[in-house]
């Protein structure tokens, strides 16, 4: 990580266009070490864009992104080191095990002891004695904790989670979520996570953010924002007056 | 962990899956049975026909008559493999798209593209290694069968090959190779630069019967010599100097008849495979400075062809932003 940096992810006027049309329109956006980011809107708010943005996989039309003080578009490949990923609706490779899945996203990652850091890591997120097991068999849940594991393989400073409750049953959502809050404490990982779940939000998230039609509409750490919105019932009804 | 090594584990992958994958096990089986059929059938012909000549002259020598004088037929075995080209040249052509296809579309489907893309390897690696892993695949799939026919027509046929007969026969491969890539290539190509899956395997098959066969046939269609089964000049018992007389009347239509099947780079392999094994008479017994000189063009177009879809799926590859499912 590049020195006298404040924020482990910043964006300054960050804009993407596609045909004309802003998906992100200046997006100023800036998350400190450490932190659980949430990161709301509503469909087409511009949250998935954002985060292909910042894990090199778009270029922005303008303005620009960091990871860890690297530039995402001339930096790519340190910002890559430095970030883990999990896209929605990821389904990996059913017709192998999980240790042979995640044994292959370490290796491009560029570990040289794949075998031994895929049981440290399962052994970390605790979901061990399913490495024999073929994807093909796994729960969405189970599917999920997989996509865990292959981001935080390399040990990221950061880690990008595309709604990553999306589809599970009760379970699955609480053992996922002991699984971010985790990394978050022991590995001091900063995790951002896109989400429509606001119940999730509170339970997880240390600071909010708010995207609506590509704009930033709100940032604020969770605690202010309940001190804020005291007023309001419920984070659904917060949510809305910020949307509004 | 070095590049080359994130390379090597994209291709060892890509290599794995595909012999993993039901539809391209299918279309490889099909390949290998119907080359395994033609080919035998073709040596057990072969054998055949040399046995006959040694029963006859073995009834020669016992009726007393001097055979020492008579000149020796000549069996040409290479030609038994025309079978074996014309098989690559349609199912193994299939065999390649598919391989391209599952190569690009698996992934863009299940979005681990997204999760590649986001290691610390780059785009142009991810694309070297898929291609390496199915150019290994295919230079696998094409050594099983140029060694099988070759055993084949050795030992069925009971013909020794000479080491010229077997360097032909490697050319033949190299060609044979190239010949796929171009498939393979094509495929990817599609698989990448549209959004729709089914849309890039449907225009790759249109390709396939555009270059396979439809263009082929017009070709074949136009020859003089086609009109009748086993060839006209040959059903008039016309020797070659005549035949050539009279082609050489209709020089532009044959001219026009060429130019169109030169639009056909399965064309271009065939030509050019079958003048390396003497399958058409013109190239037959000739030297390989001689079929390199008349044929050269064929192996140009068709390493070219390899080449510039190669070369063009890479830089889509790398400077297409979007590769996977827009959400």
């Amino acid at each position: 990580m590049k020195k006298n940096n404040r924020f482990i992810i910043e964006t300054k006027s960050l804009t993407k266009k596609y045909d004309g049309k802003a998906v992100l329109d200046n997006l100023n956006l800036a998350v400190a070490e450490g932190e659980i980011f949430g990161f709301l809107g509503h469909n087409g708010a511009g949250k998935t864009t954002t985060v292909n943005i910042l894990t090199t996989l778009l270029v922005p039309t303008s303005g620009s992104a960091e990871i860890c003080g690297f530039d995402t578009v001339k930096g790519s490949m340190e910002v890559k080191k430095s970030i883990g990923y999990l896209p929605e609706n990821v389904k990996f490779y059913d017709n192998l095990t999980a240790s042979e899945n995640l044994e292959y996203f370490a290796k491009l990652s560029g570990i040289k002891n794949s075998k031994e850091k895929v049981t440290e890591v399962l052994e970390f997120i605790e979901f061990t004695g399913i490495e024999h097991k073929k994807l093909g068999e796994f729960s969405k849940g189970m599917r999920q904790r997989i996509g865990i594991a292959q981001a935080i393989m390399h040990e990221p400073k950061v880690l990008f989670l595309d709604e990553p409750t999306s589809g599970l049953d009760p379970m699955g959502i609480k053992k996922l979520r002991e699984v971010i809050l985790k990394l978050n404490r022991e590995k001091r990982m900063t995790i951002f996570m896109n989400t429509h779940l606001l119940s999730e939000v509170a339970k997880v998230c240390t600071t909010i953010g708010v995207l609506n039609h590509g704009k930033l509409v709100y940032k604020e750490t969770l605690e202010n924002m309940l001190k804020r919105f005291s007023d309001e019932e419920s984070l659904e009804d917060i949510y809305f007056t910020i949307g509004e | 962990m070095n590049n080359f090594a994130k390379i090597f584990t994209v291709a060892k992958k890509e290599y794995a899956d595909a012999l993993k994958n039901r539809v391209f096990l299918v279309f490889l089986f099909f390949l290998l049975f119907l080359i395994g059929v033609s080919i035998i059938v073709a040596a057990f012909d072969f054998q055949g026909k040399v046995a006959v000549y040694q029963n006859a002259l073995l009834k020669l020598r016992q009726s007393g008559q001097v055979v020492e004088n008579l000149s020796e037929p000549q069996f040409f075995p290479l030609q038994l493999l025309r079978g074996a080209i014309e098989y690559l040249e349609i199912i193994g052509a299939i065999l390649a798209i598919v391989l391209g296809y599952l190569s690009i579309a698996k992934e863009k489907g299940n979005n681990t593209l997204q999760l590649i893309l986001t290691r610390p390897i780059s785009r142009f690696s991810v694309y070297l290694g898929k291609f390496l892993g199915n150019a290994l695949l295919i230079i696998s799939v094409s050594g099983i069968v140029f060694v099988g026919i070759t055993l084949v027509v050795d030992i069925v046929g009971k013909t020794m090959l000479t080491g010229s007969q077997l360097y032909r026969i490697f050319l033949t491969f190299i060609f044979t190779i190239i010949y796929l890539l171009i498939f393979f290539s094509i495929s990817t190509l599609l698989s990448i630069l549209l959004k729709s899956l089914p849309n890039a395997l449907i225009i790759s098959f249109v390709i396939w019967i555009l270059f396979v066969l439809i263009i082929p046939q017009i070709g074949d269609t136009m020859d003089p010599d086609n009109q009748v089964p086993g060839g006209l000049f040959n059903s008039l018992h016309m020797v070659k100097a005549d035949q050539t007389a009279i082609l050489a009347k209709f020089s532009h239509y044959e001219k026009m008849r060429d130019n169109l099947e030169q639009t056909s780079l399965t064309k271009h392999y065939e030509r050019l495979a079958f003048a390396f094994l003497g399958i058409k008479d013109t190239y037959n017994g000739k030297s390989l400075e001689f079929i390199f000189s008349e044929r050269a063009i064929d192996g140009w177009w068709i390493s070219l062809a390899s080449l510039l879809f190669g070369v063009f799926g890479a830089v889509i590859f790398v400077k297409k932003r979007v590769l996977w499912k827009e959400e």
